[in-house]
């Protein structure tokens, strides 16, 4: 049986589905229908959905065919201690992508997402990070939480050791660090980059909207499905999907984002120092490039409204622009979501650069649909996902291929 | 053979489906998914199963699109296609 070749290994909120969703498309690279199987790992609490059985994993890679690169995504290998061994025991060759943002933003979107998961309960994330000490002792774990592990966000966002343990196991050469920051402002160009670390034809034109690359990658994700053993699709909990309901996320007050830039800046220098990449912005809350003036894609869009799985059901992380694949959505519990008030779907949530309010909402047929009322929260592509009843991507399949706007059981974010 | 293939059709989705949808309330031309008979990708992956199974074809990559799927009608025209191409 074939085995995957390459791994996105992490980290969750970091763009990770988005890349996903592009090598789809490249036809010498066939990724796994099931975007997080989260096989390797085996010191992380076990994800709902995980595949931790040989034959149904290989199952995954059963259509690779002749093509050079078959692989898959699952964002918490980074965070395993194992994981990184694990893999290279399994697939010496394999190539490895590992996708970062700066920290102090992903814990703050992770922590999101968990509040509308049941990972997590306590809605505010200073509460959470002060929590971190008593749940690093095992106290005050939700009784709901699937994955207590991403509760301790600080550690979930200090990189450098979870990014060096791959370049010890692979070899620096192996493995591709990509950052959020540079994938925003062009994505095209690190796109090529990971083709080029694959070794597949870097030429190759890949959709890189969001919207459009997602509904393509749903339609090959539909195609797999229908060559995947029932068995395969039972432990998907491919019928057994559960839609989670999410408020806006709340911004984060300057003097959590300044504690946060603080205690993650020592991480952050050896994370640049390992790089060769002059993180300093990221210490400053600013980001690489400066002020973005013309961004390639929305970045919260890159990432995805609820990216991570969670407990109990399963969930994917649908970027806000993967409009049209609302037109597959679960009958009976989403249809109140997805429908605009108007009766119209909404095909885009244009969110201006940071803190661009207020943000707007474009219908299907291309006219606008109006402002979104979200006046306090200030970058929350993801969040606007929720307002006034839109809500964006709730299909089984997306949130099979880590593209679903709810949260899910076993996928972890994007 | 076009009414057959519309029948077959008619028959996967209120016998094999899990749609609680009987043959009599099938109409050919009500969408699919939204407005119609919301059909979700779960349904979408077996009614494509079913297709292949019962016509003995595949259906190809370009044809696995939302166009294809917008109602029964679409979906046999592109069947009916299909046993044409295999009987030429």
């Amino acid at each position: 049986m074939r085995r995957p070749n390459f791994f996105i290994v992490g980290a969750p909120r970091c763009g990770t589905t988005s890349m996903y969703s592009y090598l789809r498309q490249h036809p010498e690279i066939h990724v796994s229908v099931h975007k997080e199987p989260h096989f390797f790992g085996s010191d992380l609490t076990p994800l709902p959905g995980a595949i931790r059985e040989e034959a149904l994993y290989l199952e995954l890679f059963a259509g690779a065919g002749d093509r050079p690169r078959a692989g898959e995504s699952s964002v918490w290998y980074l965070l395993s201690e194992k994981a990184a061994g694990e893999i290279h025991a399994y697939a010496p060759e394999a190539r490895i992508i590992i996708l970062l943002r700066n920290p102090q933003e992903m814990v703050h979107s992770l922590h999101s997402l968990y509040t509308r998961t049941g990972n997590e309960d306590l809605p505010g994330f200073a509460e959470a990070l002060a929590a971190e000490p008593e749940r690093r002792a095992g106290r005050r774990i939700p009784p709901g939480a699937y994955f207590p592990e991403g509760l301790l966000y600080t550690g979930v966002g200090r990189y450098a050791a979870q990014v060096e343990r791959y370049f010890t196991a692979f070899g620096r050469e192996n493995v591709l660090c990509i950052l959020f920051d540079d994938m925003v402002r062009d994505t095209a160009a690190v796109y090529r980059q990971a083709l080029e670390h694959l070794g597949v034809d870097p030429r190759f034109e890949a959709e890189l909207d969001p919207g459009r690359a997602g509904e393509r990658a749903r339609m090959q994700a539909i195609r797999q499905l229908t060559r995947t053993s029932p068995e395969v699709r039972r432990r998907l909990q491919f019928k057994d999907m559960r839609q989670h309901e999410g408020g806006p996320r709340s911004p984060l007050p300057a003097a959590d984002a300044a504690r946060l830039r603080d205690l993650f800046a020592e991480d952050v220098a050896r994370l640049g120092a390992l790089l060769g990449r002059d993180l300093g912005a990221w210490t400053r809350g600013e980001r690489l490039s400066g002020r973005r003036e013309a961004r390639a894609v929305d970045d919260e869009a890159l990432v995805g409204p609820g990216a991570d799985h969670a407990g109990g059901s399963r969930d994917l992380d649908l970027e806000a622009e993967q409009a049209a694949l609302r037109h597959l959505h679960q009958p009976d519990a989403d249809r109140d979501l997805l429908a605009r008030p108007g009766g119209a779907d909404m095909a885009d949530v244009d969110m201006g650069a940071d803190g661009g309010l207020p943000r707007r909402e474009k219908g299907l047929d291309g006219g606008e649909a109006g402002v979104l009322d979200q006046a306090d929260h200030a970058r929350g592509r993801e969040d606007a996902l929720q307002v006034g009843g839109s809500h964006v991507g709730s299909d089984p399949v997306d949130r099979l291929m880590g593209q679903a706007a709810a949260e899910h059981v076993g996928g972890h974010d994007g | 053979m076009p009414d057959e293939v519309l029948e077959g059709l008619k028959r996967i989705v209120a016998e094999d489906l899990d749609m609680n949808l009987s043959y009599e309330e099938i109409d050919e031309t009500v969408p699919l998914f939204e407005g119609g008979f919301a059909f979700d990708s779960v349904i979408l992956v077996e009614l494509i199963s079913f297709i292949e199974q019962r016509f003995k074809i595949e259906l190809r990559e370009e044809d696995l699109n939302m166009e294809t799927f917008r109602n029964l009608q679409s979906v046999a025209r592109i069947v009916q296609a299909q046993l044409a191409a295999r009987q030429s």
